[in-house]
């Protein structure tokens, strides 16, 4: 059981990793088939895992409700839109016309648009409580901030059309080269994170515990 | 008793009702929608750049759409994609949809189904396939390098996708001549590094203005070919089809609240110096 539970994951990923790796420097057609059936694989996984997902919101929820604990309200909430939703769309389908599809477009649409909408107000009342030029860093920011948020709206190519040049230019430029780092720092730490996977020194996918 | 001071003029305003702030937001997005102010929508080269591919590629070119959004972000991406989409009918290209994103199907449905009101000609399985959703993100990308009916053996309309006319000539990614990919996310860093790079495809990127910047180290390294960030985007891309709709509608009211955004922070630095000041001649005075 301690095999099954420790030493062959870790076995497995290393194999499947290795393999997988050396595949990417073979070039024939098996390798190639040898790929493509890996994803066909990795999908059907995937789908299993959304079942998973929902079966671990279902339980933290049930707990909540069986508790009492606070709030518990939405949780049977929760349940019975889940449980009506998922009926709904294993008889009818979601697609436009059916119940489900005119919940989508009528409840959730329009729920899920007003949460980001009221986002505009938020923003706007802290920006102007938090946006505080209180060192030279962050009047740079507050600087760049404003003219990129003027500049890149028609309000500002009328006031003058060399703020949405500058605007660009900062997208382009200084905004550019700071989310490339981001990017290459992510790339270089999935390799790295890869390679202690695939050699087993990373053990944390398989979960705590003993 | 100690006499209690009443606060400066600077003070209020510093502590200003948030509720006065959010009234202001209201009025600055309502009032535009009514009376429309007409501001100059100027195209940039980045939405210049995808439209000019489109018009471009000869009649009955394979492109694909990847509507990787939710109702979320629906406000921003949605007429994007409906402009993008009203170019690629209008041009009689070939046409092949697929969504990332689970909530996202039944807006991509709507948006075929107001195009096919505009356009009754439009064909599905014939001019266009509507793939649907398929789980697995970067993976579905993967095998979509392979096979469009294998990933996706049945369309949104659960209809058998290998039999279909469109699906004998456009069967995966490599057949695209071009791909427009509307994210709200970093489903579009997937599409680059396992999709349009490996076979070699073009890419334009229709996404939101809080992910634009992501973008743009693709755009410099030629990894994609134009971005159409944000509501603007959306704007510029509906003046050069010339069907202004619903973003260049709200292009005033966005101005408004961006002007308005700038004049709270700017005015609230202002009277947080002159707070500072203030304080500093008070305790000099106590002194």
């Amino acid at each position: 059981m301690q095999f099954i539970r420790k030493q062959f994951p870790v076995m497995l990923a290393f194999v499947m990793g290795m393999m997988m790796f050396i595949r990417e420097f073979v070039p024939a057609k098996f390798s190639e088939q040898l790929y493509y059936g890996f994803t066909d694989w990795a999908i059907v996984i995937v789908g299993f895992s959304a079942v998973f997902a929902i079966l671990s919101l279902l339980h933290h929820h049930m707990n909540k409700v069986r508790k009492r604990a606070q709030g518990y309200g939405y949780s049977i909430i929760t349940i019975l839109a889940f449980i009506q939703m998922i009926t709904l769309s294993l008889i009818f389908s979601v697609r436009p016309g059916t119940p489900g599809g005119w919940e989508y477009q009528w409840l959730f649409v329009p729920m899920q648009a007003t949460m980001f909408a009221t986002l505009a107000f938020f923003i706007a009342s802290a920006a102007f409580r938090a946006f505080r030029a209180r060192t030279w860093e962050a009047l740079a920011l507050l600087i760049a901030g404003l003219i990129v948020m003027i500049g890149r709206v028609p309000i500002g190519e009328f006031i003058s059309p060399h703020l949405s040049t500058f605007a660009d230019w900062i997208m382009n430029n200084p905004s550019m080269a700071g989310f490339r780092g981001i990017i290459l720092g992510v790339a270089l730490a999935q390799i790295a994170i890869a390679v202690r996977i695939i050699f087993g020194i990373e053990r944390t996918y398989m979960g705590g515990g003993d | 008793m100690e006499k209690v001071q009443k606060p400066s003029f600077i003070e209020r305003f510093l502590q200003l009702d948030r509720r006065i702030i959010y009234t202001l937001v209201a009025l600055a997005v309502a009032i535009p929608l009514l009376f429309p102010m007409g501001l100059p929508i100027k195209v940039t080269p980045e939405v210049q750049s995808v439209y000019d591919m489109i018009e471009d590629l000869p009649e009955g070119s394979n492109i694909l759409i990847s509507a990787d959004f939710d109702p979320a972000s629906m406000p921003e991406l949605y007429p994007m994609m409906k402009s993008v989409m009203r170019h690629i009918v209008r041009k009689h290209h070939k046409l092949a949809i697929t969504v990332l994103w689970p909530n996202g199907p039944n807006l991509v449905a709507q948006c075929i189904e107001e195009l096919k009101l505009e356009y009754p000609e439009w064909t599905n399985t014939v001019d266009y396939v509507f793939l649907g959703y398929q789980v697995g993100g970067a993976i579905v990308i993967i095998s979509v390098g392979d096979s469009f009916s294998d990933t996706f053996p049945k369309d949104y309309y659960g209809a058998s996708t290998a039999e279909m006319p469109i699906i004998k000539e456009f069967n995966r990614l490599g057949q695209a001549d071009y791909m427009v990919m509307f994210e709200a996310g970093n489903s579009g860093d997937w599409w680059i590094v396992y999709g349009t790079e490996v076979h070699d495809v073009p890419v334009g990127g229709g996404v939101t203005a809080v992910v634009a910047p992501m973008y743009y180290p693709y755009l410099q390294a030629k990894q994609l070919n134009g971005i159409i960030g944000g509501l603007k985007g959306a704007a510029e891309y509906e003046k050069l089809t010339e069907v202004p709709a619903l973003a260049t509608a709200a292009m005033d009211s966005q101005s408004m609240v961006h002007a308005l955004i700038f004049v709270a922070i700017v005015l609230a630095n202002i009277f947080a110096l002159m707070f500072v000041g203030q304080k500093r001649r008070q305790a000099r005075e106590e002194m």
